[in-house]
């Protein structure tokens, strides 16, 4: 008898503590501010609602309800957009331990196992209105491993990680070239061992691919540096390919799109590569471009956007990326690369895209990140104006539904 | 109009070769040319600079000079004038670039050196080059003091504008248009260079020296001296300070030393680099010793560390569009807000002084105003602020009526992300326009 009231006791003493814990979901309405969802159209006067680490709620603020309890961000004259998401970055590890130089592909190295995100350079990039990273190993050879798409802002280790992994860090040219007299001394070599490394990963996925379906009864030997690689081929998540000049753009499509069907995306693009739009639409593969935005032609005498170049070659508005390439160009300038792309040319409303939805898309989370819409991670940034305006700045930045930044308590901080 | 003026001359002469119609239009052509009518360009916006910006402006220019500016309600627009409406675009006063080294060989330098360059003309030695003109021009320049990259006395600094196409190779004398605009100098800290400008100082400056000093020292000097040496002119110049005049020449009859006379008796700009916060430390004891010299500043970004010190010297400083990261922290530092703060007048320049820093210096100037100055105090500091360092704010630096017909035409707010220049004037003649682009 005793022991069963002890029993139910417990019981609702749990239930207690599970709804209370569901109640201390902080809720957090942005009101009155200009909202752009991305998506949809902009709503001059809007309410966003987030509950939890999800948006619960957009809309206009005359008929949109402020839950009770809710902490009020008051955005009047504001301009409120989700939080920006950086293709190509390294601010979640130290730079000394960004590069394992030991084979000319090392797709077996993860940068999970050593984010940080307690840094200063990382709230600065809060308070820059950066909220997702796509974090990954350097360039020092053909394959650097495999990045993760992270937070900038968390309470532990795994809560920071939105997906590991990220993405596979492919360079075909430029950094990873050695001395000459070695394999990978030029890029003849470089895409040899890029080409031997997949196809022996691919060799490695169809022999559990035929375990799985059964045509084979003894399972294959599990093998750590090809296990990723699966998930690559399941087209679960991209490789990001550090691309400079033309002829790596042009390798990129060549080798991991045409011949091992892949879903690359172009990434640190720089310099002409542009002249390979009609191919990359063609091949539907996107392009994240930065961190120079600009190239002196000399052929045509005048300075080129590189975005814009891009753009105007006949990239979609919906495939266009913008990166920084941290810590060569301090995270938080992210905005300020997106906002000299429009000086150089390219469109307002692709720049704004190319930082929100279009990096989701090209991590292959778009599900989760990339707009203002119920249901996906509550990362939402207020600015005191146009966020690529570079006399504006953040006024109050929401990451996974908590403010992880506020000017007017944590002040300015850059 | 002035398009006309400065057309090239091979297209007049195609143009006359080709039908005698045409040929009676090319001579009138030619005749306005000689003779230009004035222009009256009509904007949504002028920002003066100089005082506030005038909605639904006209801005009248004749030869080089702004006729008139003003509402296009209450301005005249003279008798036979072209009228140009460029619709919405606004207005504003071509940037100055208070310190620049564009076509000098150097790009920078630490301010080391002991140069005595009092003499020198940096116009005598400049190299044009019409790539980078045309992008002064496009990116809103229209004038560019360059300096002389040395340390000690550098030389004299010149002014350049930007200039239509003469169709030919560019000569100093088509772009120069003041060759001795101020005195550049520079000091980085070595005990060579402390030395050489405390010695340097005593020439011009010996009375504050004589006074500072307990006179000793001076008056072995002088004892040493040949009789001879001290005219009686010197001493009348300066009755005050006999023994000191006695012993030194008129620094003013020394070419080398005048223009630093001049520095010191505020009749020429001098600008001062200094290699950082140490340097200004190092540079004090001189400063202190002559209460004459106080030239203009040119800092480095990370001088917000120095700011009360120069401060107490400088009445204006010029500093870049950077930003600072205070050692071994990711805090920002903006020594331009913290000069402004502490009652300085500030001149901005580029980042660098490679050619590629004018692409962005609009954008970097509204980064500054991100970082906490005022829209209109960025555009000031750009434009009037170093005009005014220069000697110059008479004739050029704001949008105002008798000022040379500095205008940059926007198509939008300087200021703003996406804004491009769609024309700019330099003394009158149009030096870039964005319709004329390939």
């Amino acid at each position: 008898m005793r022991r069963r009231a002890f029993r139910f006791f417990a019981a609702a003493f749990a239930l207690a503590v599970g709804l209370s814990a569901q109640d201390a979901a902080p809720v957090v309405a942005i009101v009155k501010g200009r909202v752009f969802p991305v998506t949809r159209p902009p709503i001059d006067v809007g309410t966003v609602v987030t509950r939890g680490n999800k948006i619960e709620a957009v809309g206009p603020y005359d008929s949109t309800p402020i839950p009770k309890g809710a902490t009020i961000v008051d955005a009047t004259g504001c301009v409120v957009v989700p939080g920006f998401i950086e293709l190509h970055n390294h601010t979640g590890v130290s730079l000394s331990e960004l590069n394992d130089m030991v084979f000319q592909t090392n797709p077996e190295f993860r940068v999970v196992d050593h984010v940080q995100w307690k840094t200063a350079p990382m709230r600065v990039a809060v308070a820059g209105g950066v909220t997702t990273l796509l974090c990954i190993p350097g360039s020092g050879t053909n394959m650097g491993g495999f990045g993760v798409v992270m937070k900038t802002w968390g309470k532990s280790p795994e809560d920071v990680v939105v997906r590991f992994p990220g993405a596979l860090k492919v360079a075909q040219a430029g950094n990873p070239e050695r001395g000459s007299g070695e394999v990978g001394a030029g890029r003849m070599g470089m895409n040899w061992v890029i080409r031997q490394t997949l196809e022996e990963a691919r060799r490695y996925h169809r022999s559990w691919e035929a375990f799985e379906r059964g045509e084979v009864q003894k399972p294959p030997q599990k093998n750590l540096r090809y296990e990723p690689f699966r998930g690559l081929f399941r087209k679960e998540y991209p490789i990001a390919v550090h691309t400079q000049w033309f002829q790596v753009v042009q390798s990129t499509i060549r080798i991991l799109k045409k011949e091992f069907d892949l879903d690359p995306f172009v990434d640190h693009g720089e310099w002409e590569g542009y002249l390979n739009a009609p191919e990359l639409v063609k091949h539907k593969i996107p392009a994240a471009l930065g961190p120079r935005e600009y190239d002196y032609d000399q052929k045509q005498a005048k300075f080129l956007g590189i975005a814009a170049s891009y753009y105007w070659s006949g990239l979609s508005g919906d495939d266009i990326g913008v990166n920084t390439d941290s810590p060569v160009i301090p995270q938080e300038d992210l905005p300020y690369q997106v906002a000299m792309a429009i000086r150089l040319g390219l469109p307002e409303d692709v720049a704004l895209k190319a930082v929100t939805i279009n990096a989701a898309r090209m991590l292959k989370l778009e599900h989760r990140l990339g707009s203002l819409e119920p249901g996906k991670d509550a990362d939402v940034c207020v600015w005191t104006g146009d966020p690529f305006d570079p006399r504006r700045r953040t006024k109050t930045v929401v990451v996974d539904g908590e403010i992880a930044y506020d000017a007017d308590r944590d002040g300015v901080l850059f | 109009m002035t398009r006309i003026a400065t057309a090239s001359f091979s297209k007049l002469f195609a143009i006359v070769a080709l039908t005698p119609l045409l040929a009676s239009a090319g001579a009138a052509q030619e005749a306005s040319a000689k003779a230009p009518r004035p222009v009256a360009y009509k904007v949504r916006l002028a920002l003066t600079v100089s005082g506030a910006p005038i909605e639904g402006a006209v801005i009248v220019v004749d030869g080089d000079k702004i006729a008139a500016i003003g509402k296009a309600s209450e301005t005249e627009i003279p008798f036979g004038a072209d009228v140009v409406d460029l619709g919405d675009v606004v207005a504003a006063p071509g940037f100055v670039h208070a310190a620049s080294f564009a076509f000098t060989s150097a790009r920078d330098f630490d301010g080391r050196g002991k140069r005595d360059g009092g003499e020198r003309r940096i116009a005598d030695e400049i190299a044009p080059d019409r790539a980078l003109l045309d992008r002064l021009a496009k990116n809103g320049f229209t004038t560019l003091n360059i300096v002389p990259p040395d340390g000690g006395v550098g030389g004299r600094g010149c002014l350049v504008r930007p200039v239509p196409e003469t169709g030919r190779a560019l000569r100093p004398e088509d772009v120069v248009f003041e060759r001795d605009s101020c005195l550049a100098m520079a000091f980085a800290p070595r005990t060579s260079t402390k030395k050489f400008w405390s010695e340097l100082l005593k020439k011009v400056d010996p009375k504050e020296a004589e006074e500072k000093s307990d006179g000793a020292p001076r008056s072995r000097a002088s004892s040493s001296r040949p009789a001879s040496r001290p005219s009686s002119g010197d001493s009348e110049s300066r009755p005050t300070s006999a023994p000191a005049a006695s012993k030194a020449a008129d620094p003013r009859k020394d070419p080398k030393l005048e223009p630093l006379v001049d520095v010191l008796e505020r009749k020429r700009a001098g600008l001062l680099h200094l290699a950082g916060p140490a340097a200004l430390a190092h540079f004090e004891a001189i400063l202190k010793e002559h209460e004459k010299f106080r030239p203009t500043f040119v800092l480095p970004p990370d001088s917000w560390a120095a700011v009360d010190l120069a401060a107490k010297y400088a009445k204006s400083v010029v500093l870049s569009t950077s930003a600072s990261l205070r050692p071994d922290t990711y805090v920002y530092r903006f020594a331009p807000l913290e000069f402004v703060e502490k009652g300085v007048a500030v001149a901005l320049i580029p980042e660098t002084s490679a050619a590629s820093a004018y692409v962005d210096y609009p954008f970097h100037l509204a980064e500054a105003a991100r970082r906490g100055l005022e829209v209109d105090d960025v555009l000031r500091a750009a434009t009037l602020t170093p005009a005014e360092i220069l000697g110059v704010s008479d004739s050029i630096g704001s949008l105002d009526a008798g000022k040379r017909a500095d205008v940059v035409f926007w198509s939008q707010h300087p200021l703003a992300p996406s804004a491009r220049v769609v024309r700019t004037l330099a003394a009158g003649a149009v030096v870039y326009d964005e319709s004329k682009e390939p």
